[in-house]
């Protein structure tokens, strides 16, 4: 399984980047960041599959958990997240108007607002959370965001969830 | 429409007792739920009484607060009975309740509800404490008469009893007085040794006093002064929590600290009146992990304690009741670790609120923040930050 020992390689390497002794700060771009973006199946999942489709590319730091709506992505799944060391969390949906589901993007709204109330309390900041609207045609517009998203994050350094473990 | 309740040389539970008696004598409710002594000791629960010869076990005004009634007074109208029941809430446990209303699992129209100005609580500790220091040797641990804590409460707010200070829920309430109530009962002010004020707040509790045929009250004097001051206080209160909490909890290795005691036994949540899920996420098996999940992440932390998901539990409850919490501050005194669980769930709670302009329980018609929403909102929180943002 190539692919596997590559992915396992990648992980040792990342690892070796975050155990440095204490005390000297994290190197950017030694620095490789887990960001979890919750996706609509019906607008940003088609412009990611539009960017792959158009040969753009976009950092491999973003994981996409395909949903069909955002309105279903729960706090709970978000926190999840953020607890089992994603450094950073995108959601991101069809624009207001143009939800699939009428409105389940409102909806979402309301929760990341709730997050963003919460989160920050505990250190984890506010711009590791975002919420963003990017329609099935706008794959460009999808690989950019990705690539500004991974490089903010880049430049935040590691979410401290990651660097110890949450009980 | 104002009513008084005259003392008449009776201790204000006493007179309390009467009233309730009268009540049910006059068919002006059919039953009550009020706090009431469950055995002869000193625990203290809401009690449903239809005869009034059961009413001297009652308790109405004391710092025993261990069940939250709302949830009681939902159990009691989730359906149609055919009956009036008047319930005697502090006003959390209106809050409680009307936001239960809210996700319809309780209706009001059966329910008239008797709201008081707040005796505040003790802590678990504290109240085993207080009932022992003032039982005597000889009859052993029963309840203590609550009357010494009434009077200092209402007379003296603010002023520890003999070395007793409410439970930090209690300190730190944004309304010790009955808000959205049928009828409050204000004793903030009072004259104790002449009697109590009843006020109907709504057309039904207007009904409900007419019917008693009682004498006419007015508004307590200085009840509006000594509120403003209770507020200012609790106020200043809340401020020194919310520092206390931002340092104990302002990173998460400071939050695993905090909850490093906790044994996931989940009573916060069983106790908590608006964790209002017919059956919790943690209950089902969304998050039972395989056990080779279990050692993955040992491996990527070096170790991992067990039970897990003791944060995640905590910041999930946050998020999906933090809302409409109301503040009664019975996680913590469920919570067998001694966590103050609920001196940080009010202060983050308080905050979430402010953001959604929202008072739980304070208006019947104004809905869950999380169960509507505007086309146009919150606009700064979408997008990357940049020009080309919608």
């Amino acid at each position: 399984m190539p692919e596997a020992q590559a992915v396992r390689d990648k992980d040792a390497r990342q690892k070796n980047a975050l155990q440095q002794p204490a005390g000297q700060p994290i190197v950017p771009d030694a620095f490789e960041p887990v960001a979890i973006a919750f996706v609509c199946n019906w607008c940003t999942y088609t412009a990611a599959d539009l960017a792959g489709t158009s040969r753009l590319t976009y950092p491999d730091n973003v994981r996409l958990v395909r949903v069909m709506c955002t309105g279903m992505v729960d706090t709970q799944y978000v926190i999840k997240a953020f607890l089992e060391g994603a450094d950073a969390v995108l959601v991101s949906g069809c624009h207001p108007g143009d939800c699939h589901y009428i409105n389940g993007n409102y909806k979402a709204r309301r929760r990341i607002k709730l997050l963003k109330q919460i989160l920050p309390r505990f250190g984890i900041e506010t711009q590791r959370l975002r919420l963003t609207w990017i329609g099935a045609s706008d794959g460009i517009e999808f690989a950019r965001t990705m690539i500004r998203f991974v490089d903010e994050i880049k430049q935040m350094g590691p979410c401290q969830t990651r660097l110890q473990s949450v009980i | 429409m104002m009513s008084f309740l005259p003392t008449k040389d009776r201790t204000i539970t006493q007179t309390l007792q009467d009233f309730l008696a009268q009540v049910l004598e006059t068919k002006a409710a059919d039953a009550v739920l009020v706090p009431s002594r469950v055995t002869g000791d000193a625990a203290v629960k809401p009690c449903l009484i239809c005869h009034p010869d059961q009413l001297h076990h009652t308790v109405p005004l004391g710092p025993g607060f261990f069940v939250n009634a709302g949830t009681m007074v939902s159990r009691l109208s989730w359906k149609l009975s055919g009956k009036k029941t008047a319930v005697w809430l502090r006003p959390c446990e209106i809050k409680a309740f009307v936001e239960l209303t809210k996700l319809k699992q309780g209706d009001r129209d059966e329910v008239i509800i008797l709201g008081m100005d707040c005796p505040m609580a003790l802590s678990r500790k504290d109240y085993d404490t207080w009932v022992q220091s003032r039982s005597p040797a000889e009859v052993g641990p029963g309840l203590p008469d609550p009357e010494e804590w009434i009077r200092n409460r209402y007379e003296h707010p603010g002023k520890p009893i003999d070395g007793f200070t409410p439970a930090r829920a209690c300190q730190v309430c944004e309304t010790p007085y009955p808000v959205n109530a049928d009828v409050s009962v204000q004793l903030f002010g009072a004259d104790l040794d002449q009697g109590i004020v009843l006020q109907a707040d709504t057309r039904k509790g207007e009904d409900f006093l007419e019917g008693l045929h009682l004498p006419p009250g007015k508004k307590p004097e200085g009840r509006n002064t000594l509120m403003a001051d209770i507020q200012a206080l609790h106020e200043k209160a809340f401020q020194k929590m919310e520092t206390e909490i931002q340092d104990q909890t302002g990173t998460m290795d400071k939050l695993n600290h905090f909850f490093s005691a906790c044994i996931n036994c989940h009573n916060c949540r069983s106790v908590c009146p608006v964790c209002y899920c017919r059956e919790c996420v943690f209950n089902t098996d969304v998050f039972v992990h395989p056990p080779f999940q279990y050692l993955q992440w040992a491996d990527k932390w070096g170790r991992v304690s067990m039970p897990f998901d003791t944060i995640f539990f905590h910041l999930t409850r946050m998020a999906h009741m933090g809302l409409t919490c109301v503040g009664c501050g019975q996680c913590t005194r469920a919570c067998p670790a001694n966590i103050p669980v609920a001196d940080l769930f009010i202060t983050v709670a308080r905050k979430a609120q402010a953001a959604f302009d929202y008072k739980p329980g304070a208006d019947d018609a104004e809905p869950l923040p999380l169960s509507v929403f505007q086309e146009k909102e919150f606009a700064d929180i979408v997008g990357m930050g940049g020009s080309h943002d919608t």
